[in-house]
């Protein structure tokens, strides 16, 4: 009788510890906050080896930021370039070829070829202006017309590259890799507000509310795995006596901030510089001319218009849904 | 009645089993209380725990430019920033695990560990 107790006690013993062995290894959770490419970069990565793929995203982003995509780092490829240096590594190659595809795809909506504007404006920093319209036309002249050939870039004279538009979607890019890599089993990635899902688990991903404080949502979007970004007009703007808003988010085709009835687009895609960039572009294009560049990137969108309704490109059939958290936002329909 | 094992001893490994694993789930699950966790310059400069935390008080940080805290039972907030663009205060309070705050030009970035989960996983912005 003693024997089969101790022989029923090792039975469980054995199980439960053969689940718990499994749970420390495979649930193993491991988070970091740090600053990096002028943002906060949060990383929370469960899995085995989750350790070491946070240390390794950490150091990823940081050489991401310093030695390929900073306009103002001395020691990136970008800065170079804008310095007159026409040679660029195959990484950055990569990366200009697919932005240079997006820019195209968007019909200008996003570019890089705009740090001239960018600087001219000077919004969020001190040197904040509203340009003449001369020295905006002369910024945005030939923007598009920069060109990579081999592992050479071409600027036309007076053009510059700003990657400040996709750095972070990038970074989500690299992450996933590293991820997918040290065989994690799930992990949220917030570089600034592009957001990295990876894994199975369905995420609760919540929209700032461009009238709100920035830790404030107005509505909660449902995903699985895919990155998400949102451009807004509230992160950074100036108002001049009039009160007039001027922010940050340019239509390249006037240099002027883009006004088509937006307050954010929030992006979903496969793909961190594509969510990044198609945010952009789209938050210039408006709604109904957005539309076309979703199917071609088998992306989805959430439209916060200045009515203050929420329209989104979710299908019936998408995993994706939408819970609208704030009274003073309703749910618009986008066939209307 | 020769078998090696009867019903009564599956029943009783079942019960050591369940009251094992409720013992590991209650260990696992079972949440701290919310900490609010100030990093300067990627350095951890103090680790607060909100719940023991009685009257509201400040704290200046020494960073450049000059920052302070409001630490507050179960909250903390910026409270002023000698910043520009003063990103920091409207961040507002945080609250749930997971909420951040930073002052890009003072190199702070405060994080709330353990405590109750926010509602949402990530914020995009």
């Amino acid at each position: 009788m003693k024997k089969k107790g101790i022989f029923i006690a090792a039975v469980a013993f054995f199980v439960l510890a053969a689940v718990v062995i499994s749970d420390f290894f495979y649930s193993h959770n491991t988070s970091a906050d740090f600053l990096a490419m002028n943002t906060t970069v949060s990383l929370d990565v469960t899995g085995f080896h989750s350790k070491e793929a946070v240390e390794r995203i950490k150091s990823e982003i940081i050489r991401l930021d310093e030695k390929l995509l900073s306009r103002t780092k001395h020691t990136a490829e970008i800065y170079s370039v804008n310095n007159g240096k026409t040679e660029i590594s195959d990484e950055l190659k990569g990366i200009l070829e697919y932005l240079k595809q997006l820019e195209k795809d968007s019909g200008g909506a996003f570019c890089t070829g705009i740090a001239q504007l960018t600087d001219l404006w000077g919004i969020g920093t001190e040197n904040k202006q509203l340009p003449d319209k001369e020295e905006i036309s002369a910024a945005i002249k030939n923007h598009e017309k920069w060109q990579i050939n081999d592992n050479n870039v071409i600027l036309p004279e007076n053009v510059k590259l700003d990657l400040g538009a996709v750095g972070k979607g990038t970074a989500c890019d690299y992450a996933k890799d590293i991820l997918s890599a040290h065989k994690c089993k799930e992990a949220v990635v917030a570089v600034g507000g592009s957001v990295l899902l990876y894994g199975s688990e369905k995420y609760q991903v919540g929209i700032r509310n461009p009238l709100g404080e920035v830790n404030e949502y107005c509505a909660i979007i449902e995903a699985a795995q895919g990155c998400i970004s949102t451009s807004g007009n509230y992160e950074r703007y100036f108002e001049d006596e009039n009160g007039n808003r001027y922010h940050h988010i340019f239509d390249p085709s006037t240099g002027y901030p883009a006004d088509s009835g937006l307050l954010s687009v929030t992006v979903i895609a496969e793909s961190g510089t594509a969510s990044d960039a198609l945010s952009t572009a789209c938050f210039v294009l408006g709604i109904e001319k957005s539309l076309a560049l979703f199917e071609k990137y088998n992306a989805d969108a959430v439209f916060i218009t200045t009515d203050k309704e929420i329209i989104t490109t979710f299908g019936e059939f998408e995993s994706e849904t939408i819970t609208v958290t704030n009274n003073n936002y309703s749910l618009g329909d986008i066939n209307e | 009645m020769n078998k090696l094992i009867k019903p009564i001893d599956l029943i009783l490994i079942a019960v050591l089993l369940l009251g094992g694993a409720g013992f590991w789930a209650y260990t696992k699950y079972s949440t701290e209380s919310a900490t609010a966790v100030i990093y300067i310059d990627g350095e951890v400069y103090e680790k607060i725990e909100l719940e023991n935390v009685n009257e509201p008080y400040e704290i200046e940080l020494p960073c450049e430019p000059k920052a302070s805290l409001l630490i507050e039972n179960g909250s903390v907030c910026f409270h002023k920033a000698e910043c520009s663009d003063k990103v920091c205060i409207n961040t507002g309070r945080l609250t749930k695990r997971g909420d951040t705050a930073a002052c890009l030009p003072a190199g702070v970035v405060v994080t709330i560990e353990n405590g109750a989960k926010s509602q949402v996983d990530a914020i995009v912005y």
